[in-house]
């Protein structure tokens, strides 16, 4: 499947490292090493759920492919329409070009818009700041992205305070579809929501993608919202992606060891599945001091000798023959 | 959502009305708007030029013919000290103007670049600030000259620090907020940003810090005139009356003659500050507006909790 | 798995809860609140009777006024609020007190607060004081109530530290809040909430803001705490799951009522409330069916103001009629111990079969 088209995005072994200045000079004592070689392809029309723990990155990475912070190393390559092109080195126009194309949806719906700014004036705003001259041009686009979201076009005189939460992220999708982009990258964006609200705004994610064919990059912490909204899930531990699969096959058909502990973990009506759990000792390792080879080689229940020297790379894996990438040492005889 | 419909009332309105209801807001409107109606039309409603100067009935105390006794060279205080009141004003007013337009540039481009342009300008403010106020003025002044322009000049060259650290701090803490990431993931430029996004969410505290400032600098020219070293006694203005207590006779025997430019002094800033108080209320959009009252969800939740 | 069974920290005592011994018995309890010019009926006659040694999770979105029925409990509602009518029986022991009768800071609701009924709250940055040592936060509500040693109170502080998993413990007991995970400082928030053996404990969405693996293991804490020393628990939260693993009984609240009651079995596999199920299909599990749209209800949750007859829900409800609107609904009981507020139900205890779809 992956083998026959061109991504939309290519993440290449992105690095994020902040340093960590101490002592009265001020000087480098470390690093934190926020992403530490992430790979990730995304398709078009498809949307990847990027599921982790806290200190994992993924907000990170999300902010990242959005190009709100620079990569410490590696690349990242967006196609316009001619091929892969390297964004980490555009300006100005092309810039701009490419945050029409790539738009983003933050976790707080209570902080995503300027308080002082009617939302139907914020809306507009990104628009003429994204070159669509014409002003009828600009109504038409925003009152057809408050109808794919279901706000009535009259609110867009409010304010945001006057909005509830759900209603506040929606408006920021429809700011986002306004400007017609062809990735979505939403952090966490149902997180702080009601359940009833976030499967509003899930159902409401599902249906967009059907009609307009967006890719959308989700990142959330729950698992089970991530499998039902995803095509794609990956995985993320301390600044790596450790597996990467099609959603339907979790929870079955997850290898990476620390995939199983965290599905394992999350609360179910299945009686069993609480005896099934798997108990992870010990505590993440902090981000500055990570161990060498693989990052989850201090916890894992299933280590061997190799994982503590040598960090595995993302590689197809050997047991599902579909769409699946682990970054792990086990199971890597059978060919 | 709310069930009435407020769209078609523009902002300005609203903001109006919400103001008309805060009692601070209402008390020190009042206040200052009496003090600056009677400063304007000084000479109808005291009856008497300000210079006129009368030897006969110098000296007098407050009567029904001079509400506010006379000076020294007969002149009807009560009329001197409305005319003050214009200079008085219009000095607090346009150097606190002035002092906050600096502060603000300075504090939203120092506040939201951070870095080595901030430390620079923060060095400065620093300079500024340590050095004693009074020899500042006293160098500016010797520069410049006395005069009404002159000292306003002065005030905001020496002035601005205080609103320049609270809109650089407001811009520190806004810079991180999700609505400001969000207009970088737009594209938006940084003066756009800067000027258009998060400036109006500090006009709060700056309109306080204007107000605020305009009784700072009224007390402060009072007490340079006091000195002899602000307005020129030609031009009376509150502090220049205040120099008639310089004389402890006057003091104690001709009290009308620096009482009623203190208490006008005070009672005006007194006004100002009520204004100050009820802006500050009115100008967040989040303030409960009289429409909307359902936003008890919003309180509810900040009082317990969110729900995350 | 880790095995926190042998607690010779305290006695040992396991209890079966029985029908009518109720630790806990909340009776027509109405809480309101000044806001502004308006009385907002925030709890609605809520009655919950929690059989000593039980586990109870109070489940709603935000609104519901879960978290404000723990406050009412302990009282410690904000300044506007307060319990207008009803009962708050408190029994420790066969003699019960009726906590909303006492002085919100007189010393019997104090003596009570912490070492009767212990809480544990939702935000622990917060909750811990960031200037003092972990330790003697911990140890500050031990030496409140029982008449020991400084001494004494930090050899117990450190033991139950260890008992409940936290490392290095007599180091910990030194430490500043900010030095811990987030799962760390919940497990001092245990700390502080059962150091003075409490025979209540009321957590208000303690894991909310954990991750979930750590959710997981502050959990299984929590139900071995229940199992093996007799603790009664009432948790709050929004997560149906998790009450599924951890909960004897549950209570669905709306808008300050509770309209739903029952055991864990019988509410959560088999809920009769039209709000319960769709709180449930709004939620998707591990194995749901992605081709099948998550269930929603149309709308928000109103404002209490808005809802002052008939059905909180009904505004949302599919399954609403007339009569729904026109008084208080009371509770039906549908079997043994499972209660439901619904006008719909039939002779059997179920919703009719809606026509034209759900």
């Amino acid at each position: 499947m992956s083998n026959a088209r061109t991504p939309l995005y290519r993440v290449g072994q992105i690095k994020k490292h902040f340093p960590v200045l101490g002592g009265v000079l001020r000087r480098t004592k470390g690093y934190v090493r926020a992403l530490d070689g992430v790979d990730l392809e995304v398709f078009r029309g498809e949307t990847i759920s990027v599921i982790g723990e806290s200190g994992c990155g993924k907000t990170t990475l999300g902010r990242m492919l959005a190009l709100l912070d620079k990569p410490t190393g590696g690349e990242l390559s967006f196609d316009f329409g001619q091929g892969l092109q390297d964004v980490t080195t555009l300006r100005g126009e092309d810039r701009m070009r490419f945050r029409k194309k790539v738009q983003m949806i933050f976790q707080d719906p209570y902080t995503s818009f300027n308080p002082r700014q009617r939302v139907g004036a914020a809306m507009d705003e990104v628009l003429r700041v994204h070159g669509v001259k014409d002003e009828a041009e600009r109504t038409a686009r925003i009152q057809e992205a408050c109808e794919m979201v279901n706000i009535r076009p009259e609110y867009l005189q409010r304010y945001p305070h006057e909005f509830s939460g759900g209603q506040r992220q929606r408006l920021a999708i429809a700011r986002c579809l306004a400007t017609k982009p062809e990735l979505i990258i939403a952090d966490e964006i149902v997180s702080a929501l009601d359940v009833s609200i976030q499967a509003q705004i899930v159902n409401l994610l599902l249906k967009i993608q059907k009609d307009t064919g967006l890719s959308f990059i989700f990142v959330t912490h729950d698992v089970a919202v991530a499998r039902y909204v995803g095509n794609r899930v990956a995985v993320m531990y301390l600044g790596n992606v450790v597996e990467i699969l099609p959603a339907e096959s979790l929870p079955e058909a997850a290898e990476h060891p620390y995939t199983i502990a965290l599905l394992s973990a999350v609360p179910s009506m299945n009686p069993k599945a609480k005896e099934d759990r798997v108990a992870l000792q010990g505590e993440v390792p902090s981000p500055i001091d990570m161990p060498s080879g693989c990052a989850f080689s201090t916890r894992c229940p299933a280590v061997m000798d190799i994982c503590r020297s040598e960090r595995p790379v993302l590689r197809i894996s050997n047991i599902s023959k579909g769409d699946h990438q682990v970054a792990c040492h086990l199971n890597k005889g059978a060919k | 959502m709310s069930k009435k419909d407020k769209n078609n009332q523009s902002t300005a309105r609203i903001f109006i009305r919400n103001f008309l209801h805060n009692p601070s807001g209402v008390i020190g409107l009042t206040i200052i708007s009496v003090l600056i109606i009677t400063s304007l039309f000084a000479v109808q409603i005291s009856g008497v030029e300000p210079d006129y100067i009368d030897p006969i009935n110098s000296r007098l105390g407050p009567s029904l013919d001079h509400l506010m006794g006379t000076d020294q060279l007969g002149r009807d205080m009560f009329s001197r000290i409305l005319s003050g009141a214009r200079q008085s004003i219009y000095i607090g007013v346009v150097a606190s103007f002035l002092a906050n337009l600096i502060g603000t540039v300075l504090g939203a481009v120092a506040g939201y670049l951070g870095g080595k342009i901030d430390a620079v300008v923060m060095r400065v403010s620093e300079l500024v600030m340590t050095f004693p106020q009074l020899i500042l003025v006293l160098i500016f002044v010797s520069l410049l000259g006395q005069g009404i322009n002159n000292v306003i000049i002065v005030f905001a060259l020496t002035g601005w620090m205080t609103t320049f650290r609270l809109v650089r701090g407001e811009f520190f803490s806004l810079r991180e907020e999700a609505f400001v990431e969000a207009d970088r993931a737009f594209g938006f430029s940084k003066p756009r940003i800067i000027f258009r996004h998060i400036l109006p969410n500090t006009l709060s505290p700056i309109v306080v810090a204007f107000t605020v400032n305009i009784a700072i600098f009224i007390i402060a020219e009072a007490g340079l005139s006091f000195l002899g070293l602000g307005v020129p006694v030609t031009t009376p203005t509150w502090g220049n009356l205040l120099t008639a207590a310089q004389n402890p006779v006057v003091v104690n025997e001709y009290w009308w003659l620096w009482v009623f430019p203190a208490l006008s002094i005070a009672v005006f800033v007194l006004g100002v500050n009520f204004v100050g108080d009820g802006l500050r209320d009115v100008l967040d959009p989040r303030h409960k507006s009289l429409i909307a009252k359902n936003k008890w969800k919003t309180m509810l939740i900040g009082r317990f909790g969110s729900k995350k | 798995m880790e095995n926190y069974v042998n607690w010779s920290f305290w006695e040992q005592k396991v209890i079966q809860p029985t029908q009518n011994d109720f630790i806990l018995d909340l009776q027509n309890v109405n809480v309101k609140f000044k806001v502004e010019d308006d009385i907002l009926h925030i709890l609605r006659d809520v009655s919950l009777s929690v059989p000593r040694g039980s586990f109870l999770c109070v489940v709603g979105e935000s609104g519901c006024g879960k978290s404000v029925t723990a406050q009412a409990i302990v009282q410690l509602l904000p300044d506007n609020g307060e319990v207008s009518s009803g009962q708050i029986l408190f029994s420790p022991e066969a003699e019960g007190v009726e906590l909303n009768k006492l002085e919100k800071f007189g010393k019997q609701m104090r003596d009570i607060r912490g070492a009767k009924i212990g809480m544990i709250f939702q935000d622990t940055l917060s909750s811990l004081n960031p200037a003092h040592k972990v330790g003697r936060q911990v140890a500050e509500s031990l030496l409140q109530h029982l008449p020991i040693s400084k001494d004494e109170a930090r050899t117990r502080v450190i033991e139950l530290f260890r008992k409940l998993g936290i490392p290095d413990p007599e180091r910990r007991y030194e430490a500043y809040p900010h030095e811990f995970s987030g799962g760390m400082r919940q497990r001092v928030m245990i700390a502080i909430a059962t150091i003075c053996e409490p025979d209540l404990v009321i957590a208000d969405e303690p894991t909310t803001a954990l991750d979930v693996t750590i959710q997981a293991q502050i959990m299984t804490l929590l139900k071995d705490l229940q199992k093996t020393a007799g603790k009664t628990f009432i948790l709050i939260t929004h997560n149906m799951a998790l009450v599924s693993e951890v909960a004897d009984h549950v209570a669905v609240m709306y808008l300050g009522r509770v309209v739903e009651y029952g055991a864990v079995d019988q509410v959560l596999r088999d809920p009769r409330h039209p709000y319960t199920k769709a709180l449930m299909a709004s939620v998707p599990t591990l194995d749901a069916d992605k081709s099948v749209e998550l269930q929603t209800v149309d709308g928000q949750t109103p404002s209490p103001a808005e809802v002052t007859v008939g059905c909180e829900f009904a505004g949302r409800c599919p399954y609403v009629i007339a009569a729904c609107k026109e008084k208080t609904i009371e509770m039906t009981r549908v079997n043994q111990g499972h209660d439901v507020r619904c006008i719909r139900l039939d002779s059997n205890g179920k919703l009719p079969v809606l026509t034209g779809g759900a």
